[in-house]
């Protein structure tokens, strides 16, 4: 059976594609599926760091569509997760240094050695985001509770409604105790605007941070409730749809509210 | 040419003009050319007689004879239809169909506009769904807005000044009207249907259902 191929993408840079990137692949992988993650980023490679490979990379993408070199030669088996592998970018060529055609040919070949090919497209809407897109069958679209990052959201959208692939969303870095003190925009707000497929609510979360700058994978963390949202991710993006989403603002309540009943101040 | 006798369209009949008072005969040798040439439209036709000199059995001989000769609906004189019927009749026909001949320029639209899209209409534009922030809705009319606008609206581009934005939630970033430009803050913020519209050259919102621009009209009337 053929992989599919998933662009994960935003427009805006900084909301979390890279990392959410490495979460799901990982998350994917522990479903029990041969999942590869490939680095878009001509240029500006980070997902090898996050995922903590960075001193392994011999091939990259480039030389891997060019085809220097096999798909068993440029993907990095993780160091802790089984099936799971990194196929990382190049950092001294330019973004134009693939072309659409080099990207077609290489989604093909990954199909046929992966189940699950996870595309982490750079940010922007220019040629890196045309070769991420070209060969994806589904798109993750990942945003923040934030003006500017919804309305680059809304405008990669708009993209991919265009090459005919329906995104789905991800509202990342939401703050709980902000967005109920109205500070912040509420996952709703972003829905309503988006208008598309809700498929997981990411809760900001210091595990993330600590795991970016270690290189492991914050899905193995069982205490880290955005490792947590992204393996729901994973069971969603695998076609697991009974799996709630969960609102991190009902979190907070039942937080607030298991405290003050324990004082006294509340009746349960 | 003797223009003593004359005929021409008028409203939705004919009027036939008679200068100077004439034999009969003479009146009909005047008339039959005329009526002759235009055989086909004056048959049904409403015949109204503008007969100058005091002769009360020309109308019944001029009915006489056009009815007989040229099969026309009636023949009047002039002084009943001219003041009160004709005003009546006009006000009637406002109200019931002023519209039916006229043609608008209207597209019309559903859907999302996203940001980076932009929708352009040479009249009106109307879209039922929303302008999303960065989203462009563009028209050379009125612009209504079944849903949210979020985005830049301009309207009467370019130089149309009764044009007005109407939104059932309205929230835009930028207005344009005209050559006018506002860039907020606009609205009460709660989800009330608002519109815009030019005062002396100044973008001006207000509530629509409280106070809707055409809400004084004596009957609906065509939108150019």
């Amino acid at each position: 059976m053929e992989g599919k191929i998933i662009v994960i993408t935003s427009g805006k840079g900084g909301v979390g594609k890279t990392t959410a990137t490495a979460a799901l692949g990982a998350a994917i992988a522990l479903e029990g599926k041969r999942v590869a993650v490939v680095d878009m980023d001509i240029g500006l490679r980070n997902l090898d760091v996050v995922m903590g490979l960075e001193n392994r990379i011999v091939f990259n993408v480039v030389d891997l569509a060019k085809g220097r070199c096999k798909v068993r030669q440029a993907a990095i088996k993780d160091r802790r997760i089984e099936n799971l592998f990194l196929i990382p970018a190049s950092q001294s060529d330019n973004k134009t240094a693939l072309s659409t055609d080099d990207m077609i040919r290489l989604c093909k070949k990954l199909r046929q050695e992966f189940d699950v090919v996870l595309i982490d497209c750079p940010a922007g809407i220019e040629q890196g985001f045309e070769n991420s897109v070209i060969g994806a069958d589904e798109a993750v679209v990942v945003c923040t509770p934030e003006v500017s990052a919804v309305r680059d959201a809304d405008r990669i959208i708009g993209l991919l409604y265009a090459r005919s692939i329906t995104p789905k969303l991800i509202v990342n870095r939401i703050v709980p105790r902000l967005v109920a003190s109205g500070d912040m925009l509420s996952h709703k707000d972003v829905v309503d605007v988006l208008s598309i497929e809700l498929i997981g609510l990411v809760c900001m979360d210091d595990f993330v941070i600590t795991s970016t700058n270690t290189g492991t994978p914050v899905v193995l963390d069982r205490d880290s409730r955005a490792g947590q949202a992204f393996r729901r991710i994973a069971a969603r993006l695998l076609g697991n749809t009974e799996i709630p989403i969960v609102d991190p603002l009902e979190d907070l309540k039942g937080f607030w509210n298991r405290i003050s009943s324990k004082m006294g101040l509340r009746k349960t | 040419m003797d223009q003593t006798v004359s005929l021409k369209g008028v409203g939705d009949g004919l009027r036939l003009h008679i200068g100077v008072p004439m034999a009969r005969e003479k009146l009909l040798a005047e008339i039959s050319p005329l009526f002759d040439r235009i055989r086909q439209l004056a048959s049904g036709a409403r015949i109204t007689v503008d007969a100058s000199g005091e002769d009360p059995d020309l109308l019944p001989f001029l009915r006489d004879f056009l009815i007989r000769e040229y099969a026309v609906a009636e023949v009047i004189p002039v002084e009943t239809v001219q003041p009160r019927q004709q005003e009546s009749r006009k006000r009637q026909r406002d109200v019931d169909k002023s519209w039916e001949n006229r043609k608008s320029d209207v597209l019309m639209m559903c859907g999302r506009v996203r940001s980076g899209q932009r929708i352009q209409a040479k009249g009106h534009l109307v879209l039922m769904g929303d302008v999303n922030p960065g989203g462009e809705v563009i028209a050379g009319g009125d612009l209504i807005i079944l849903g949210s606008l979020c985005g830049m609206a301009m309207a009467g581009q370019t130089q149309k000044k009764d044009a007005i934005i109407v939104a059932l939630d309205f929230r835009p970033t930028l207005l344009h009207i005209g050559q006018q430009v506002s860039s907020g803050p606009f609205g009460s913020g709660n989800k009330n249907p608002e519109y815009a519209f030019l005062r002396e050259d100044t973008i001006i919102v207000e509530d629509y259902l409280g106070n809707p621009p055409f809400g004084r009209l004596p009957w609906p009337e065509f939108r150019a």
